[in-house]
Protein backbone atom coordinates (compact mmCIF):
# COMPACT_ATOMS: atom_id res chain seq x y z
CA UNK A 1 0.00 0.00 0.00
CA UNK A 2 1.76 3.51 -0.86
CA UNK A 3 2.28 5.57 1.89
CA UNK A 4 1.58 9.70 1.93
CA UNK A 5 5.12 11.37 0.86
CA UNK A 6 4.95 14.47 2.95
CA UNK A 7 5.23 15.32 6.54
CA UNK A 8 2.18 17.27 7.02
CA UNK A 9 0.20 19.99 4.71
CA UNK A 10 3.20 22.32 4.69
CA UNK A 11 5.62 20.38 3.52
CA UNK A 12 3.05 18.50 0.77
CA UNK A 13 2.62 22.28 -0.53
CA UNK A 14 6.18 23.47 -0.47
CA UNK A 15 6.30 20.00 -3.14
CA UNK A 16 10.01 19.17 -2.16
CA UNK A 17 11.21 22.61 -3.99
CA UNK A 18 9.28 22.81 -6.77
CA UNK A 19 5.98 24.29 -5.55
CA UNK A 20 6.11 27.26 -8.02
CA UNK A 21 6.15 24.90 -10.94
CA UNK A 22 3.92 22.08 -9.74
CA UNK A 23 1.16 23.72 -8.42
CA UNK A 24 1.00 26.62 -11.82
CA UNK A 25 1.04 23.30 -13.85
CA UNK A 26 -2.00 21.64 -11.98
CA UNK A 27 -3.98 25.44 -11.70
CA UNK A 28 -3.91 25.29 -15.85
CA UNK A 29 -4.91 21.77 -15.44
CA UNK A 30 -7.80 22.57 -13.29
CA UNK A 31 -8.65 26.06 -15.04
CA UNK A 32 -9.17 23.33 -18.26
CA UNK A 33 -10.88 21.19 -16.84
CA UNK A 34 -13.70 23.14 -15.98
CA UNK A 35 -13.10 25.09 -19.14
CA UNK A 36 -14.15 21.99 -20.62
CA UNK A 37 -16.79 20.63 -18.71
CA UNK A 38 -18.65 24.22 -17.32
CA UNK A 39 -18.38 26.47 -20.62
CA UNK A 40 -20.57 24.16 -22.61
CA UNK A 41 -23.07 24.19 -19.45
CA UNK A 42 -23.22 28.07 -19.97
CA UNK A 43 -23.83 27.59 -23.47
CA UNK A 44 -26.78 24.89 -22.32
CA UNK A 45 -28.24 27.36 -19.91
CA UNK A 46 -28.19 30.04 -22.93
CA UNK A 47 -29.68 28.17 -25.20
CA UNK A 48 -32.81 27.20 -22.98
CA UNK A 49 -33.36 30.90 -22.17
CA UNK A 50 -33.17 31.89 -25.68
CA UNK A 51 -35.84 28.89 -26.00
CA UNK A 52 -37.83 29.98 -23.64
CA UNK A 53 -37.81 33.49 -24.61
CA UNK A 54 -39.07 32.89 -28.04
CA UNK A 55 -42.02 30.59 -26.75
CA UNK A 56 -42.87 33.95 -24.11
CA UNK A 57 -42.81 35.88 -27.66
CA UNK A 58 -44.80 33.10 -29.60
CA UNK A 59 -46.95 33.15 -26.70
CA UNK A 60 -47.77 37.09 -26.66
CA UNK A 61 -48.26 37.08 -30.22
CA UNK A 62 -50.67 34.59 -30.08
CA UNK A 63 -52.73 36.35 -26.90
CA UNK A 64 -52.37 39.72 -29.50
CA UNK A 65 -54.01 38.04 -31.47
CA UNK A 66 -56.44 36.69 -29.76
CA UNK A 67 -57.42 39.62 -28.95
CA UNK A 68 -57.53 41.74 -31.78
CA UNK A 69 -60.03 38.69 -33.39
CA UNK A 70 -62.22 39.39 -30.43
CA UNK B 1 -16.03 28.81 -91.97
CA UNK B 2 -17.23 25.99 -90.15
CA UNK B 3 -20.99 26.13 -88.78
CA UNK B 4 -20.02 23.96 -85.71
CA UNK B 5 -18.48 25.25 -82.85
CA UNK B 6 -15.27 24.19 -82.75
CA UNK B 7 -14.26 21.86 -79.21
CA UNK B 8 -11.38 23.14 -77.77
CA UNK B 9 -8.64 20.36 -76.99
CA UNK B 10 -7.40 20.53 -72.88
CA UNK B 11 -3.81 21.51 -74.20
CA UNK B 12 -5.42 24.55 -76.22
CA UNK B 13 -7.27 25.18 -73.76
CA UNK B 14 -4.54 25.59 -71.07
CA UNK B 15 -2.52 27.02 -73.60
CA UNK B 16 -5.06 29.74 -73.91
CA UNK B 17 -5.59 29.89 -70.31
CA UNK B 18 -1.56 30.22 -69.67
CA UNK B 19 -1.81 33.06 -71.90
CA UNK B 20 -4.43 34.83 -70.50
CA UNK B 21 -3.07 34.51 -67.25
CA UNK B 22 -0.01 36.39 -68.15
CA UNK B 23 -1.67 39.03 -70.49
CA UNK B 24 -3.40 40.35 -67.16
CA UNK B 25 -0.25 39.67 -65.30
CA UNK B 26 1.16 42.42 -68.06
CA UNK B 27 -1.51 44.61 -67.81
CA UNK B 28 -1.51 44.63 -64.17
CA UNK B 29 2.07 44.96 -63.03
CA UNK B 30 1.57 45.84 -59.55
CA UNK B 31 0.36 42.33 -58.46
CA UNK B 32 3.49 40.82 -59.70
CA UNK B 33 6.00 44.11 -58.34
CA UNK B 34 4.44 44.82 -54.79
CA UNK B 35 5.29 41.42 -53.78
CA UNK B 36 9.05 42.08 -54.98
CA UNK B 37 9.16 45.50 -53.58
CA UNK B 38 7.87 43.98 -49.90
CA UNK B 39 10.44 41.10 -50.32
CA UNK B 40 13.19 43.72 -50.83
CA UNK B 41 11.99 46.20 -48.26
CA UNK B 42 11.77 43.82 -45.47
CA UNK B 43 14.86 41.85 -46.46
CA UNK B 44 16.77 45.47 -46.10
CA UNK B 45 14.71 45.71 -42.37
CA UNK B 46 16.59 43.37 -40.88
CA UNK B 47 20.30 45.00 -41.49
CA UNK B 48 18.89 48.14 -39.90
CA UNK B 49 17.00 46.34 -37.23
CA UNK B 50 19.95 43.52 -35.98
CA UNK B 51 22.77 45.29 -36.70
CA UNK B 52 24.98 45.41 -40.02
CA UNK B 53 27.74 43.04 -38.93
CA UNK B 54 28.82 41.06 -41.97
CA UNK B 55 29.44 38.12 -39.81
CA UNK B 56 25.91 38.59 -38.12
CA UNK B 57 24.05 38.84 -41.45
CA UNK B 58 25.78 36.21 -43.13
CA UNK B 59 24.64 34.21 -40.36
CA UNK B 60 21.04 35.28 -40.75
CA UNK B 61 20.80 35.52 -44.25
CA UNK B 62 19.80 32.10 -45.45
CA UNK B 63 16.80 31.97 -42.70
CA UNK B 64 15.48 35.79 -43.82
CA UNK B 65 15.54 35.49 -47.31
CA UNK B 66 13.75 32.43 -46.87
CA UNK B 67 11.19 33.69 -44.35
CA UNK B 68 10.73 36.68 -46.60
CA UNK B 69 9.88 34.95 -49.66
CA UNK B 70 7.86 32.94 -47.83
CA UNK B 71 5.71 35.70 -46.54
CA UNK B 72 5.88 37.81 -50.39
CA UNK B 73 4.57 34.50 -51.59
CA UNK B 74 1.95 34.43 -49.11
CA UNK B 75 1.00 38.27 -49.71
CA UNK B 76 1.30 38.01 -53.70
CA UNK B 77 -1.54 35.01 -53.02
CA UNK B 78 -4.56 37.62 -53.04
CA UNK B 79 -3.81 38.04 -56.84
CA UNK B 80 -4.26 34.68 -57.95
CA UNK B 81 -8.11 34.28 -57.35
CA UNK B 82 -9.44 37.56 -55.52
CA UNK B 83 -10.42 39.04 -58.94
CA UNK B 84 -11.34 35.47 -61.10
CA UNK B 85 -13.55 35.36 -57.87
CA UNK B 86 -14.89 39.09 -57.79
CA UNK B 87 -15.63 38.98 -61.76
CA UNK B 88 -17.49 35.45 -62.02
CA UNK B 89 -14.76 33.67 -64.44
CA UNK B 90 -13.80 31.48 -61.25
CA UNK B 91 -16.88 30.20 -61.20
CA UNK B 92 -16.71 29.60 -65.55
CA UNK B 93 -13.50 27.51 -64.68
CA UNK B 94 -15.36 25.61 -62.30
CA UNK B 95 -17.95 24.65 -64.55
CA UNK B 96 -15.78 24.32 -67.87
CA UNK B 97 -15.74 20.65 -69.27
CA UNK B 98 -11.80 20.59 -69.11
CA UNK B 99 -10.19 18.84 -66.33
CA UNK B 100 -9.68 20.89 -63.04
CA UNK B 101 -7.07 19.42 -62.04
CA UNK B 102 -4.62 20.71 -64.85
CA UNK B 103 -6.55 23.92 -65.07
CA UNK B 104 -5.38 24.47 -61.66
CA UNK B 105 -2.28 23.39 -61.87
CA UNK B 106 -1.98 26.22 -65.15
CA UNK B 107 -3.27 28.45 -63.03
CA UNK B 108 -1.08 28.31 -59.81
CA UNK B 109 2.07 27.49 -62.08
CA UNK B 110 1.80 30.54 -64.43
CA UNK B 111 1.02 33.00 -60.91
CA UNK B 112 4.23 31.53 -59.84
CA UNK B 113 5.92 32.56 -63.02
CA UNK B 114 4.97 36.35 -62.79
CA UNK B 115 5.00 35.96 -59.01
CA UNK B 116 7.39 33.32 -57.63
CA UNK B 117 10.36 33.14 -60.43
CA UNK B 118 11.04 36.75 -59.61
CA UNK B 119 11.65 36.23 -56.40
CA UNK B 120 13.88 33.81 -56.93
CA UNK B 121 15.95 36.05 -59.71
CA UNK B 122 16.26 38.23 -56.61
CA UNK B 123 16.98 36.06 -53.98
CA UNK B 124 20.63 36.87 -55.23
CA UNK B 125 21.22 40.10 -55.49
CA UNK B 126 19.57 39.76 -52.03
CA UNK B 127 22.45 37.24 -50.66
CA UNK B 128 24.88 40.19 -51.71
CA UNK B 129 23.47 42.47 -49.20
CA UNK B 130 23.38 39.90 -46.59
CA UNK B 131 26.97 39.26 -47.41
CA UNK B 132 26.14 35.59 -48.14
CA UNK B 133 29.17 33.80 -48.33
CA UNK B 134 30.20 32.81 -52.50
CA UNK B 135 29.15 28.73 -52.27
CA UNK B 136 25.65 30.01 -50.76
CA UNK B 137 24.44 31.19 -53.69
CA UNK B 138 23.67 27.60 -56.11
CA UNK B 139 21.69 25.93 -53.27
CA UNK B 140 19.75 29.28 -52.37
CA UNK B 141 18.39 29.58 -56.20
CA UNK B 142 18.24 25.53 -56.67
CA UNK B 143 16.17 25.70 -53.17
CA UNK B 144 14.22 27.95 -54.04
CA UNK B 145 13.83 27.37 -57.36
CA UNK B 146 12.05 24.07 -55.93
CA UNK B 147 10.50 24.91 -53.02
CA UNK B 148 8.57 28.43 -54.08
CA UNK B 149 5.95 26.25 -56.20
CA UNK B 150 5.59 24.26 -53.18
CA UNK B 151 4.76 27.55 -51.53
CA UNK B 152 2.63 28.58 -54.06
CA UNK B 153 0.72 25.50 -54.18
CA UNK B 154 0.11 25.45 -50.19
CA UNK B 155 -0.76 29.08 -50.51
CA UNK B 156 -3.27 28.45 -52.99
CA UNK B 157 -5.05 26.30 -50.27
CA UNK B 158 -5.37 28.67 -48.11
CA UNK B 159 -6.51 31.56 -50.83
CA UNK B 160 -9.01 29.04 -52.03
CA UNK B 161 -10.47 28.49 -48.58
CA UNK B 162 -10.62 31.77 -47.88
CA UNK B 163 -11.31 34.01 -51.21
CA UNK B 164 -15.09 33.79 -50.22
CA UNK B 165 -14.59 35.64 -47.11
CA UNK B 166 -14.30 39.63 -46.79
CA UNK B 167 -11.69 40.02 -44.86
CA UNK B 168 -9.11 36.59 -45.65
CA UNK B 169 -6.08 38.22 -45.29
CA UNK B 170 -4.53 37.33 -42.43
CA UNK B 171 -6.60 34.03 -41.72
CA UNK B 172 -4.81 33.35 -44.89
CA UNK B 173 -1.46 33.70 -42.77
CA UNK B 174 -2.33 31.75 -40.25
CA UNK B 175 -3.82 29.06 -42.18
CA UNK B 176 -1.16 28.77 -44.61
CA UNK B 177 2.25 29.33 -42.37
CA UNK B 178 2.43 26.71 -40.29
CA UNK B 179 1.47 24.12 -43.37
CA UNK B 180 4.75 26.03 -44.91
CA UNK B 181 7.19 24.88 -42.35
CA UNK B 182 8.95 21.94 -43.90
CA UNK B 183 10.09 23.68 -47.18
CA UNK B 184 11.67 26.69 -44.93
CA UNK B 185 13.56 23.73 -42.78
CA UNK B 186 14.93 22.23 -45.77
CA UNK B 187 15.05 25.49 -47.55
CA UNK B 188 17.45 26.95 -45.19
CA UNK B 189 19.07 23.75 -44.27
CA UNK B 190 20.20 23.43 -47.90
CA UNK B 191 22.05 27.14 -47.76
CA UNK B 192 23.23 26.01 -44.61
CA UNK B 193 24.50 22.79 -45.27
CA UNK B 194 26.05 24.51 -48.62
CA UNK B 195 28.09 26.91 -46.27
CA UNK B 196 29.04 23.97 -43.96
CA UNK B 197 31.12 22.49 -47.15
CA UNK B 198 28.10 19.39 -46.52
CA UNK B 199 26.31 17.81 -49.51
CA UNK B 200 23.10 19.31 -50.23
CA UNK B 201 21.68 17.38 -53.50
CA UNK B 202 20.49 14.95 -50.75
CA UNK B 203 18.22 17.97 -49.03
CA UNK B 204 17.28 19.17 -52.62
CA UNK B 205 15.83 16.28 -53.53
CA UNK B 206 13.61 16.00 -50.22
CA UNK B 207 12.56 19.61 -51.13
CA UNK B 208 11.43 18.19 -55.07
CA UNK B 209 9.72 15.30 -53.07
CA UNK B 210 8.08 17.49 -51.31
CA UNK B 211 6.83 19.69 -54.66
CA UNK B 212 6.26 16.31 -56.57
CA UNK B 213 4.18 15.51 -53.26
CA UNK B 214 2.49 18.81 -53.40
CA UNK B 215 1.78 18.77 -57.26
CA UNK B 216 -0.10 15.79 -57.06
CA UNK B 217 -2.24 16.33 -53.97
CA UNK B 218 -2.59 20.06 -53.87
CA UNK B 219 -4.93 21.01 -56.58
CA UNK B 220 -7.35 18.52 -55.88
CA UNK B 221 -7.60 20.48 -52.15
CA UNK B 222 -7.90 23.86 -54.30
CA UNK B 223 -10.32 22.55 -56.22
CA UNK B 224 -12.45 21.08 -53.18
CA UNK B 225 -11.97 24.52 -51.53
CA UNK B 226 -12.80 26.34 -54.89
CA UNK B 227 -16.30 24.80 -55.02
CA UNK B 228 -16.75 25.58 -51.39
CA UNK B 229 -16.01 28.99 -51.60
CA UNK B 230 -18.25 30.16 -55.22
CA UNK B 231 -21.14 28.04 -53.80
CA UNK C 1 -23.15 -3.36 -33.42
CA UNK C 2 -22.89 -1.83 -36.90
CA UNK C 3 -26.41 -0.93 -36.88
CA UNK C 4 -25.09 1.14 -33.14
CA UNK C 5 -22.19 2.95 -34.94
CA UNK C 6 -24.95 4.32 -37.91
CA UNK C 7 -27.77 5.09 -35.26
CA UNK C 8 -24.56 7.28 -33.41
CA UNK C 9 -24.69 9.60 -36.97
CA UNK C 10 -28.02 10.60 -36.68
CA UNK C 11 -27.74 13.55 -34.28
CA UNK C 12 -31.05 12.71 -32.37
CA UNK C 13 -29.61 9.19 -31.59
CA UNK C 14 -26.27 10.67 -30.55
CA UNK C 15 -28.25 12.96 -28.18
CA UNK C 16 -30.23 9.87 -26.91
CA UNK C 17 -27.00 7.88 -26.41
CA UNK C 18 -24.96 10.19 -24.83
CA UNK C 19 -28.12 10.88 -22.82
CA UNK C 20 -27.92 7.53 -21.37
CA UNK C 21 -24.11 7.36 -20.92
CA UNK C 22 -23.08 10.80 -19.92
CA UNK C 23 -23.22 10.13 -16.36
CA UNK C 24 -21.01 7.09 -16.78
CA UNK C 25 -18.81 8.47 -18.40
CA UNK C 26 -19.24 11.14 -15.20
CA UNK C 27 -18.94 8.93 -12.84
CA UNK C 28 -15.81 7.05 -14.43
CA UNK C 29 -13.54 10.59 -15.26
CA UNK C 30 -14.30 11.61 -11.62
CA UNK C 31 -13.45 8.44 -9.60
CA UNK C 32 -10.07 8.37 -11.81
CA UNK C 33 -9.43 12.20 -11.60
CA UNK C 34 -9.58 11.58 -8.27
CA UNK C 35 -7.80 8.32 -7.63
CA UNK C 36 -5.13 10.12 -10.08
CA UNK C 37 -4.75 13.44 -8.37
CA UNK C 38 -4.16 12.66 -4.44
CA UNK C 39 -1.60 9.24 -6.09
CA UNK C 40 -0.08 11.06 -8.07
CA UNK C 41 0.56 14.37 -5.95
CA UNK C 42 0.58 12.63 -2.21
CA UNK C 43 1.19 9.57 -2.59
CA UNK C 44 3.15 7.95 -5.37
CA UNK C 45 7.23 8.16 -4.21
CA UNK C 46 9.09 11.29 -5.36
CA UNK C 47 11.69 10.59 -9.00
CA UNK C 48 15.27 9.85 -8.01
CA UNK C 49 16.33 12.28 -10.23
CA UNK C 50 13.52 15.04 -10.65
CA UNK C 51 12.17 15.06 -7.13
CA UNK C 52 8.89 16.08 -6.78
CA UNK C 53 8.89 18.04 -9.93
CA UNK C 54 8.00 15.31 -12.15
CA UNK C 55 4.26 15.22 -11.07
CA UNK C 56 3.58 17.59 -13.63
CA UNK C 57 4.56 14.59 -16.00
CA UNK C 58 1.28 13.07 -15.35
CA UNK C 59 -0.70 16.09 -16.57
CA UNK C 60 1.64 16.50 -19.79
CA UNK C 61 2.35 12.77 -20.84
CA UNK C 62 -1.49 12.60 -21.02
CA UNK C 63 -2.20 15.96 -22.26
CA UNK C 64 0.01 15.27 -25.59
CA UNK C 65 -1.64 12.13 -26.42
CA UNK C 66 -4.48 13.49 -26.54
CA UNK C 67 -3.76 16.31 -28.42
CA UNK C 68 -2.15 13.98 -30.63
CA UNK C 69 -5.01 11.70 -31.00
CA UNK C 70 -7.55 14.41 -30.93
CA UNK C 71 -6.47 15.61 -34.26
CA UNK C 72 -6.14 12.11 -35.86
CA UNK C 73 -9.79 11.98 -34.57
CA UNK C 74 -10.76 15.72 -35.91
CA UNK C 75 -9.36 14.25 -39.41
CA UNK C 76 -11.52 11.14 -39.71
CA UNK C 77 -14.50 13.16 -38.74
CA UNK C 78 -13.92 15.49 -41.54
CA UNK C 79 -13.29 12.28 -43.62
CA UNK C 80 -16.10 11.23 -42.76
CA UNK C 81 -18.22 14.02 -43.65
CA UNK C 82 -16.38 14.69 -46.76
CA UNK C 83 -17.09 11.50 -47.71
CA UNK C 84 -20.01 10.35 -46.80
CA UNK C 85 -21.94 13.80 -45.97
CA UNK C 86 -22.01 12.73 -42.22
CA UNK C 87 -23.28 15.88 -40.59
CA UNK C 88 -23.23 14.33 -37.09
CA UNK C 89 -19.06 14.09 -38.01
CA UNK C 90 -19.13 17.52 -38.98
CA UNK C 91 -20.42 18.37 -35.41
CA UNK C 92 -18.06 16.40 -33.26
CA UNK C 93 -15.37 18.06 -35.63
CA UNK C 94 -16.09 21.41 -34.76
CA UNK C 95 -16.31 20.28 -30.94
CA UNK C 96 -12.77 18.51 -31.21
CA UNK C 97 -11.15 22.07 -32.40
CA UNK C 98 -11.12 24.35 -29.59
CA UNK C 99 -11.00 21.08 -26.79
CA UNK C 100 -8.07 19.58 -28.69
CA UNK C 101 -6.35 23.12 -28.80
CA UNK C 102 -6.81 23.50 -24.99
CA UNK C 103 -5.21 20.57 -24.29
CA UNK C 104 -2.16 21.21 -26.60
CA UNK C 105 -1.71 24.30 -24.70
CA UNK C 106 -1.83 22.63 -21.32
CA UNK C 107 1.27 20.36 -22.92
CA UNK C 108 2.94 23.14 -23.51
CA UNK C 109 2.04 25.20 -20.95
CA UNK C 110 3.20 22.21 -18.45
CA UNK C 111 6.01 21.24 -20.24
CA UNK C 112 7.64 24.28 -19.91
CA UNK C 113 6.92 24.78 -16.47
CA UNK C 114 8.40 21.14 -16.00
CA UNK C 115 11.39 22.38 -18.03
CA UNK C 116 12.45 25.04 -16.17
CA UNK C 117 13.44 23.47 -12.54
CA UNK C 118 14.80 20.38 -14.85
CA UNK C 119 16.90 22.39 -17.81
CA UNK C 120 16.85 26.01 -16.60
CA UNK C 121 14.91 27.25 -18.87
CA UNK C 122 10.84 27.50 -20.24
CA UNK C 123 11.56 27.00 -23.58
CA UNK C 124 13.67 25.27 -26.13
CA UNK C 125 13.24 24.63 -29.57
CA UNK C 126 13.07 20.62 -29.22
CA UNK C 127 11.47 18.66 -31.87
CA UNK C 128 9.29 17.42 -29.96
CA UNK C 129 7.73 20.92 -28.81
CA UNK C 130 7.91 22.77 -31.78
CA UNK C 131 6.07 20.27 -33.44
CA UNK C 132 3.38 20.55 -30.76
CA UNK C 133 3.28 24.42 -31.15
CA UNK C 134 2.82 23.73 -34.59
CA UNK C 135 -0.32 21.16 -33.68
CA UNK C 136 -1.50 24.21 -31.75
CA UNK C 137 -1.12 26.13 -34.29
CA UNK C 138 -2.71 24.37 -36.75
CA UNK C 139 -5.77 23.42 -34.22
CA UNK C 140 -6.12 27.27 -33.94
CA UNK C 141 -6.68 27.87 -38.14
CA UNK C 142 -9.31 25.54 -37.94
CA UNK C 143 -11.04 26.96 -35.84
CA UNK C 144 -10.55 30.48 -37.28
CA UNK C 145 -11.38 29.43 -40.32
CA UNK C 146 -14.48 27.85 -39.52
CA UNK C 147 -15.72 30.96 -37.25
CA UNK C 148 -15.15 33.03 -39.92
CA UNK C 149 -17.86 31.93 -42.29
CA UNK C 150 -20.88 33.14 -41.84
CA UNK C 151 -23.00 30.26 -43.38
CA UNK C 152 -22.53 27.24 -41.11
CA UNK C 153 -22.40 24.55 -44.30
CA UNK C 154 -19.19 26.81 -45.62
CA UNK C 155 -17.09 27.07 -43.15
CA UNK C 156 -17.80 23.17 -42.12
CA UNK C 157 -17.03 22.24 -45.21
CA UNK C 158 -13.61 24.54 -45.49
CA UNK C 159 -12.63 23.34 -41.88
CA UNK C 160 -13.00 19.51 -43.01
CA UNK C 161 -10.82 20.57 -46.32
CA UNK C 162 -8.04 22.20 -43.93
CA UNK C 163 -8.10 19.68 -41.62
CA UNK C 164 -7.40 16.78 -43.84
CA UNK C 165 -4.74 19.17 -45.40
CA UNK C 166 -3.53 19.72 -41.79
CA UNK C 167 -3.77 15.59 -41.43
CA UNK C 168 -1.16 14.95 -44.95
CA UNK C 169 1.19 17.69 -43.93
CA UNK C 170 1.52 17.18 -40.12
CA UNK C 171 3.46 14.14 -40.62
CA UNK C 172 6.06 16.11 -43.32
CA UNK C 173 6.43 18.85 -40.93
CA UNK C 174 7.41 16.48 -37.76
CA UNK C 175 9.91 15.15 -40.05
CA UNK C 176 11.08 18.34 -41.08
CA UNK C 177 11.41 19.47 -37.56
CA UNK C 178 12.99 16.17 -36.21
CA UNK C 179 15.48 16.76 -38.78
CA UNK C 180 15.72 20.64 -38.44
CA UNK C 181 16.21 19.88 -34.68
CA UNK C 182 19.56 17.22 -35.00
CA UNK C 183 20.85 19.85 -37.20
CA UNK C 184 20.60 22.95 -34.27
CA UNK C 185 21.50 20.46 -31.61
CA UNK C 186 20.22 22.04 -28.54
CA UNK C 187 22.40 20.05 -26.55
CA UNK C 188 20.33 18.52 -23.78
CA UNK C 189 18.49 15.47 -23.56
CA UNK C 190 15.36 15.39 -23.32
CA UNK C 191 13.82 12.26 -23.21
CA UNK C 192 12.13 10.52 -20.57
CA UNK C 193 13.65 7.12 -21.79
CA UNK C 194 14.05 5.68 -17.76
CA UNK C 195 10.48 5.54 -17.74
CA UNK C 196 10.45 1.72 -18.72
CA UNK C 197 12.73 1.40 -15.26
CA UNK C 198 10.22 3.13 -13.20
CA UNK C 199 8.53 1.50 -10.30
CA UNK C 200 4.50 0.68 -10.36
CA UNK C 201 4.10 3.43 -7.41
CA UNK C 202 5.00 5.73 -10.29
CA UNK C 203 3.17 4.28 -13.57
CA UNK C 204 -0.17 3.27 -11.95
CA UNK C 205 -1.10 6.94 -11.25
CA UNK C 206 -0.20 7.66 -14.73
CA UNK C 207 -2.88 5.69 -15.54
CA UNK C 208 -5.44 7.04 -13.80
CA UNK C 209 -4.46 10.29 -14.82
CA UNK C 210 -4.35 9.64 -18.36
CA UNK C 211 -7.65 7.79 -18.16
CA UNK C 212 -8.97 10.98 -16.34
CA UNK C 213 -7.80 13.20 -18.97
CA UNK C 214 -9.06 11.17 -21.32
CA UNK C 215 -12.49 10.99 -19.98
CA UNK C 216 -12.25 14.70 -19.24
CA UNK C 217 -11.69 15.02 -23.15
CA UNK C 218 -14.62 12.83 -24.29
CA UNK C 219 -17.09 14.70 -21.91
CA UNK C 220 -16.24 17.91 -23.30
CA UNK C 221 -16.84 17.01 -27.05
CA UNK C 222 -19.79 15.45 -25.97
CA UNK C 223 -21.27 18.45 -24.14
CA UNK C 224 -20.63 20.40 -26.86
CA UNK C 225 -21.53 18.59 -29.45
CA UNK C 226 -24.93 18.01 -27.61
CA UNK C 227 -25.39 21.37 -27.70
CA UNK C 228 -24.51 22.01 -31.55
CA UNK C 229 -27.06 19.52 -31.85
CA UNK C 230 -29.81 21.82 -30.46
CA UNK C 231 -28.65 24.14 -32.39
CA UNK C 232 -28.77 23.15 -35.72
CA UNK C 233 -31.64 20.90 -35.30
CA UNK C 234 -33.66 23.80 -33.10
CA UNK C 235 -36.27 23.79 -36.03
CA UNK C 236 -37.38 19.94 -35.45
CA UNK C 237 -40.18 19.08 -33.31
CA UNK C 238 -37.63 16.61 -30.96
CA UNK C 239 -35.72 19.21 -30.44
CA UNK C 240 -38.34 21.65 -29.26
CA UNK C 241 -40.44 19.27 -27.08
CA UNK C 242 -36.77 18.41 -25.44
CA UNK C 243 -36.13 21.99 -24.70
CA UNK C 244 -39.79 22.49 -23.46
CA UNK C 245 -39.12 19.32 -21.01
CA UNK C 246 -35.78 20.95 -20.02
CA UNK C 247 -37.23 24.06 -19.16
CA UNK C 248 -39.85 22.66 -17.31
CA UNK C 249 -37.62 20.68 -15.43
CA UNK C 250 -35.39 23.77 -14.63
CA UNK C 251 -38.41 25.35 -13.55
CA UNK C 252 -39.70 22.80 -11.03
CA UNK C 253 -36.28 22.77 -9.51
CA UNK C 254 -36.00 26.87 -8.85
Amino acid sequence: MPEFQFEGIQDFLSMGGYAFAVWVSYAFFAVVVLWSLIQPRIERRKLLQLHKARMQREAGVNKQRIKEQN
Amino acid sequence: MNSQPKLLTTSGALGAGLRRELQLAVRSPGNTINPLMFFIISVSLFPLGGGSDSVYLSSIAPGVIWVTALLAVMLSMESLFRSDYEDGSLEQLLLSPQPLYFQLLMKVFSHWLVTGLPLVLLAPLLGLMLSLPVQGYLPLVCGLLLGTPTLSLIGAIGMALTVGLSRGGVLLAVLVLPLSIPVLVFGTGVVDAALTGQNFAGLLALLGAILALALSLAPLAIGAALRISVN
Amino acid sequence: MWQWFYKLGSPRHFYDMTTAFLPWLYGITFFLLIVGLVWGLGFAPPDYQMGDNYRIVYIHVPSASIALGGYAMMACMAAMHMIWKIKMADIVAKAIAPVGGMFCALCLFSGSFWGKPTWGTYWVWDARITSTLILLFVYVGVAALRNAFDSENAGSKAASVLTIVGIVNLPIIHYSVNWWNTLHQVGSDLSLQAEGANPPEIWIPAFFMGFALLGIFLLAIILRSRNEILVRERRTQWVQDLLDHDLQEGLQRA
